[in-house]
């Protein structure tokens, strides 16, 4: 299964400037996507701890719960300390809308093939939620604080991404 | 606070494992500090003797854990901030990982 959000988010930064633009948004809408794009992959957790049988990604799974609920409690805490609050958006919405038509696809599959899924799935959406992250939101960050939390988001997705390729070769 | 009950506990469970440890006459018992820093093990590679203790410390915003590879010790989860303190005994295991984290290794060579 090609992951359908990684085409979103490739189509999404070749946007020219006047149209939707992710280099456009605001830190708090940057927070917002943040908080959504962990949200999907926790979801997506929950689904495979629900659908799959084989230990490995369970524990994938797991770890992917844990990190994204320690990054969202961080980038809550920091919202909180600033007095903001985090702003929906365009890119919000298409991750959120493109995603549950991924929960569906593979909430149709089991064994192997839903294992599978799963894995390649991971995998592309932390390459394309990465790619994101490092060449659009953090140059485009003011906040220090803002940008240093999203700089400890990346260096945990990129182990995700790490850790994803791994378990798409031992689930082939 | 949950931390602190976790490191009793944790402190309590490996002296219990360690019931009558007789140190080399001289011998002094060290702590080690290893940190838990962008997803590695620092130092990764160190020299502890048996009855030595070790303080794993998570500064990342991840949980991790230290686990023997054989599985002869566990810190546990390790939140941002957190520590464990584990006493080294004859029966560990020298190899190990981050259990959230598999990419994560390092080596502890266990001296008697």
């Amino acid at each position: 299964m090609k992951s359908f959000i990684a085409a979103a988010l490739v189509a999404a930064t070749a946007m020219p400037a006047f149209a939707n633009d992710p280099a456009q948004l605001s830190d708090t809408e940057i927070a917002h996507v943040a908080y959504v794009a962990d949200n999907i992959d926790i979801r997506y957790a929950h689904l495979a701890l629900a659908i799959s049988t084989t230990p490995e990604i369970h524990e994938f799974a797991r770890t992917m719960i844990r990190d994204h609920e320690a990054v969202n409690e961080a980038a809550l805490a920091l919202l909180d300390k600033l007095g903001a609050e985090a702003q929906d958006n365009f890119l919000s919405q298409k991750l959120a809308a493109d995603s549950e038509e991924i929960i569906n696809r593979l909430s149709q599959l089991r064994g192997a093939e839903f294992d599978r899924a799963y894995a390649e799935n991971e995998l592309g959406y932390h390459q394309a939620v990465n790619n994101l992250v490092e060449h659009t939101f953090i140059p485009n960050i003011d906040h220090p604080e803002v940008k240093a939390l999203f700089e400890q988001g990346l260096e945990i997705f990129k182990a995700h991404e790490g850790h994803a390729e791994m378990m798409v070769k031992a689930v082939q | 606070m949950i931390a602190n009950r976790r490191r009793v506990l944790r402190l309590g469970a490996a002296a219990a494992m360690v019931p009558a440890l007789a140190l080399p006459a001289g011998a002094q018992s060290r702590l080690h500090q290893i940190a838990i820093h962008g997803f590695l093990f620092g130092p990764d590679r160190l020299m502890v003797r048996v009855g030595d203790k070790v303080r794993f410390t998570n500064h990342d915003l991840a949980p991790h854990t230290a686990t023997a590879t054989d599985g002869s010790w566990d810190t546990g989860t390790l939140e941002q901030g957190q520590h464990a303190d584990l006493m080294v005994t004859d029966a560990w295991g020298g190899d190990y990982f981050c259990a959230h984290h598999p990419a994560m290794t390092a080596r502890l060579e266990i001296m008697a």
